[in-house]
């Protein structure tokens, strides 16, 4: 069969064959290994990164973790210091009352040991009048007893002499 | 550089180009054909028939093995002693490798990235033989034709049968892949793009022929034809080839792309009354 432009068949045929043994070459002795080279180092990147994506994760949640754990930290020793708080307020009004009854005990009992200190200043006081009082009447029943058996004496004495 | 350096330099320039004048319009030519003859020999290469085993073929199959023994022996080469060798930081050889099989590769990921893996490999082996067979014809090897004349050695895609094969077992590979792939639909996609062999074989085959054209028409009219042409056959034999590699491959995994593209599931019709009493 004559075609134009001296187009052959069989040539053609030829050139395919060419084309494709040339295929099979270059992909075996070139392509293939490498781009399985180049996969090979893309796929080790990739792990590389997955890798380091994954620890960045872990440390991402572990920082998250610690933060949590430090809020509920602040939160326990934000309530630990109110308790605190509160029972040294408690411990401190519970003082302060002791102390005030306390001190209310001692006022009271100043008082009191004051009044019986008054009480008996008082009585004292009464007895050492009293005792003043009777000393002096006595002292002026004396004086003038003395003085009327002075007289009585002297009367006695006049009366013995006169007779 | 001294005075003296130069005066020689220019004296040397001088006389080669004296001797260049002298060769050229002193010196009996060979006996040359007509540009007619020459350029339908270009295109249709009748005369000037290459033995093969006993079988008489073109110069363009001939350059096709050689280009093939000559890639696959540099392939060879590069298996044993470099990729064995290969280091996660690349050398400049192993980056330019790397950057080819990448280019490759990443350009059948995106035109074609439900199915890609064997696309990437042709179009690395497609582009590798068109830019490698192209700038062959700068070596300029000789053939022996049957008539014992000598030859220089085309691109192999110049010669038309080359250009067919690579047009149909590129448009075969689209077609069988859209059958794999796409099924029915992917070889209708294809089949209906049944021009696509005609036009990519005659496309290449026009393009390198075009070139080889013009080159032969300037070596055969311009007597300096072995000082202005070389530089810029080379210029655009290295252009073209580039531009002749992008241009198979990226039809190539336009066309993959399309057969081998998975059916979009439609939405289903939901019934008159459901979308009623949903609008209610």
């Amino acid at each position: 069969m004559n075609l134009p432009l001296n187009i052959d068949l069989q040539q053609i045929l030829l050139h395919a064959l060419n084309f494709v043994i040339l295929f099979a070459a270059l992909y075996f002795l070139l392509y293939k290994p490498v781009k399985k080279f180049m996969d090979a180092r893309e796929q080790k990147y990739k792990d590389m990164s997955d890798e380091a994506g994954k620890k960045l994760g872990e440390a991402d949640r572990a920082v998250a973790e610690l933060e949590e754990k430090l809020d509920g930290m602040s939160a326990e020793a934000e309530k630990q210091r109110t308790a605190i708080l509160a029972g040294a307020q408690e411990q401190a009004a519970k003082r302060i009352g002791e102390a005030n009854d306390e001190a209310r005990k001692i006022v009271e009992q100043a008082r009191d040991e004051a009044a019986a200190i008054r009480r008996k200043a008082v009585s004292d006081a009464e007895e050492d009048i009293s005792r003043l009082a009777a000393e002096s009447v006595g002292k002026a029943v004396m004086e003038s007893a003395g003085k009327a058996f002075d007289t009585f004496l002297d009367a006695i004495e006049k009366e013995g002499k006169n007779g | 550089m001294s005075k003296k350096q130069r005066l020689v330099g220019a004296v040397a320039v001088l006389l080669l180009l004296m001797l260049l004048l002298v060769g050229i319009f002193l010196l009996p030519g060979a006996e040359k054909e007509s540009v007619q003859t020459a350029m339908r020999d270009g295109v249709l290469h009748e005369t000037n028939r290459i033995s093969l085993f006993g079988l008489e073929v073109n110069p363009g199959l001939i350059s096709a093995f050689t280009v093939t023994g000559m890639i696959v022996l540099f392939c060879l080469i590069v298996r044993i002693f470099v990729i064995p060798r290969f280091k996660e930081i690349p050398g400049r050889f192993q980056l330019l490798l790397e950057e080819a099989v990448g280019y490759f590769s990443g350009l059948a990921k995106t035109n074609s990235p439900h199915r890609n893996g064997l696309l990437g490999a042709y179009l690395f082996v497609a582009g590798a033989y068109t830019f490698f067979s192209t700038i062959f014809e700068l070596l300029g090897l000789q053939a022996v034709t049957t008539e014992g004349r000598s030859v220089t050695l085309p691109a192999p895609l110049a010669d038309i049968n080359g250009a067919i094969a690579i047009g149909v077992t590129s448009y075969l590979f689209i077609l069988i892949s859209g059958i794999i792939y796409g099924k029915a639909r992917g070889a209708i996609n294809t089949l209906k793009d049944f021009s696509l062999p005609i036009s990519m074989s005659f496309r290449l085959f026009g393009a390198l022929l075009s070139g080889a054209l013009v080159t032969d028409l300037v070596y055969h009219y311009f007597p300096l034809s072995f000082v202005l042409p070389s530089l810029v056959a080379v210029m655009f034999t290295l252009l073209h080839a580039l531009i002749q590699t992008y241009v198979l491959t990226m039809l190539v995994s336009v066309f993959y792309g399309e057969s081998t593209e998975p059916p979009h599931k439609k939405p289903k019709k939901r019934g008159k009354l459901t979308a009623s009493a949903e609008n209610l």
